[in-house]
């Protein structure tokens, strides 16, 4: 069966969620789909259009998978490696330590290190307001609504096999053969380290919701050289 | 620092850039706001406030994973705003900073950017007249 | 016995865009029981004989990007329009490619065969491959797999 995947990424001001309470105006959602129909980029409602294929007997002629990444909007680029502020961290510390050679020291686990948006560290101890430190990027918690409830998609929190690029992504694979427009729910966890506290004793946390549409239409299955059922391939010698 | 220090995410849709050969309906940017008053969050035409001694970090997000896109330059007024490049140390993913040196006032002030995406050779360039931009009006 | 042979088509999406040529950005790879030549490039030689199946499918190298065939034309085939499609009444239709190789192909002469790739949408969206040939072999011509 052959498969499509499609790509969502999300981008949260976390900072204007956190004082306006919800995503509505501080979200902006863009999907691939854009040359295909979809509609709402930019907006805190995506609608993506999924073309699906189905054989005469109804079943589903291709799979097609979307894949969700959210980040904040000054969240480091996701390009760098998930623990690129461990690696910072590591070699912020061997420096001070007098090594005149990076020298990548163990940070321990579960240590929390905030750097600003250029990727340099921040003092380590209180944020202060004036701080411009790199948004946590929110987490996918859940996926809910209709799309979910109607079986239209089924979606699973997936972690990458890859250690250095490491982290949680969601993954839903859709059921095409009822088309229309189904809506879902995502749960996002945003956090961010309170202001004035001890970097490691105090964060924020707000789980607030957004929804976004799949518009699933539908198509037969046809032969590409016949335009109906298999036949016998239009073979002819190049003049 | 004295002022703000405004982020602005340049999102590419590389594949259809590429394919369509044209960043119209490819690129959208999506700015951090400390100050309010931005316009047009989400689009091409993002209007950033800004004032005297504001920094403006500009970074790339490719809407496929796999896919490379890289900001090559941004063209703006060097009388409103210098900037420079970086990399996030250790790498060579590339920011671009730029420095609000005059306050726009009134005046909106485009800024063009310049991509490099996938493999391909040549660069690609937001064509005028639809620019994103800054502009003042905020007391300092 | 009927025999089906699968060729896949492995595309390279972002290379092939930013190149706009299918030089090492396309990789065939058929199935088949006769193990065709030139594996993996863009210059794949099918083996085959009357009746059998041949189903082509496009594999995305870089997952998310799309990847349709748009269009398989042999011999003198009218040459592709820009936007046309066969029968498609929009754009967003796909289509499977599959075929019998039909009674009357003369064995030993290589059919060549144009493959369209549609890529996202556009002026340079359209990829075409036309090195490809399925072949069927000259009885006691059979070669071993290279």
């Amino acid at each position: 069966m052959t498969q499509q995947q499609m790509g969502i990424v999300g981008i949260v001001d976390v900072d204007v969620a956190f004082e306006t309470g919800t995503l509505k105006g501080c979200s902006y959602f863009f999907g691939n789909g854009g040359p295909f129909g979809s509609t709402g980029l930019g907006t805190d409602h995506l609608v993506s259009v999924v073309h699906g294929t189905s054989w005469s007997d109804g079943s589903q002629a291709a799979q097609q998978i979307l894949n969700l990444v959210i980040v904040g909007v000054t969240s480091l680029p996701t390009t760098l490696p998930r623990n690129y502020a461990h690696i910072q961290a590591a070699l912020s510390s061997s420096r001070r330590a007098g090594e005149s050679r990076a020298v990548l020291q163990v940070v321990p686990f579960g240590t929390r290190v905030l750097l600003d948006q250029t990727g340099h560290r921040l003092s380590g101890r209180g944020v202060s307001e004036d701080d411009d430190v790199a948004q946590v990027p929110p987490i996918v918690t859940d996926i809910t609504g209709e799309a979910v409830e109607q079986q239209i998609i089924f979606p699973a929190q997936y972690g990458s096999p890859d250690l250095v690029n490491g982290g949680w992504y969601w993954s839903a694979t859709i059921a095409t053969s009822r088309p229309g427009i189904w809506t879902y729910t995502l749960h996002v966890l945003l956090q961010r380290p309170r202001a004035g506290a001890d970097v490691s004793a105090e964060w924020e946390r707000l789980t607030l919701t957004c929804d976004a549409s799949l518009d699933i239409r539908n198509h037969p299955m046809r032969n590409g050289f016949t335009g109906a059922g298999i036949g016998f391939l239009p073979m002819e010698l190049q003049s | 620092m004295s002022g703000e220090r405004l982020r602005v995410m340049v999102v590419v849709d590389v594949v259809s850039a590429l394919a369509s050969e044209s960043l119209d309906d490819a690129v959208w940017l999506v700015g951090s706001e400390p100050r309010g008053g931005s316009t047009g969050n989400g689009t091409r035409h993002l209007q950033t406030t800004v004032a005297v001694g504001d920094e403006l970090l500009w970074t790339v997000m490719s809407l496929e994973c796999e896919a490379f896109a890289s900001i090559e330059a941004i063209r703006i007024d060097p009388a409103y705003c210098t900037v420079t490049s970086g990399v996030y140390e250790g790498t060579d993913i590339r920011y671009w900073l730029g420095t609000v040196r005059k306050n726009p006032g009134k005046a909106v002030v485009p800024y063009g950017i310049e991509f490099r995406l996938g493999s391909r050779r040549d660069v690609m360039t937001l064509s005028t007249p639809d620019l994103p931009s800054i502009t003042g009006g905020v007391a300092p | 016995m009927p025999v089906t042979v699968n060729i896949v088509v492995a595309v390279d999406v972002i290379a092939a865009l930013s190149h706009r040529s299918p030089e090492g950005s396309v990789h065939m790879m058929d199935d088949g029981p006769l193990p065709g030549r030139n594996q993996g490039t863009a210059q794949l030689i099918t083996w085959c004989q009357p009746g059998w199946q041949i189903n082509w499918t496009v594999q995305q190298v870089d997952l998310q990007t799309p990847a349709v065939i748009r269009g398989i034309r042999f011999g003198a085939a009218p040459q592709r329009i820009a936007g046309s499609l066969p029968f498609a009444e929009d754009l967003s239709e796909t289509f499977v490619w599959s075929g019998i190789v039909p009674p009357d192909v003369v064995p030993g002469l290589q059919y060549r065969y144009a493959i369209d790739i549609e890529m996202a949408r556009g002026s340079n969206s359209i990829l075409t491959v036309d090195t490809a040939s399925l072949v069927v072999p000259i009885p006691c011509d059979v070669e071993t797999s290279k």
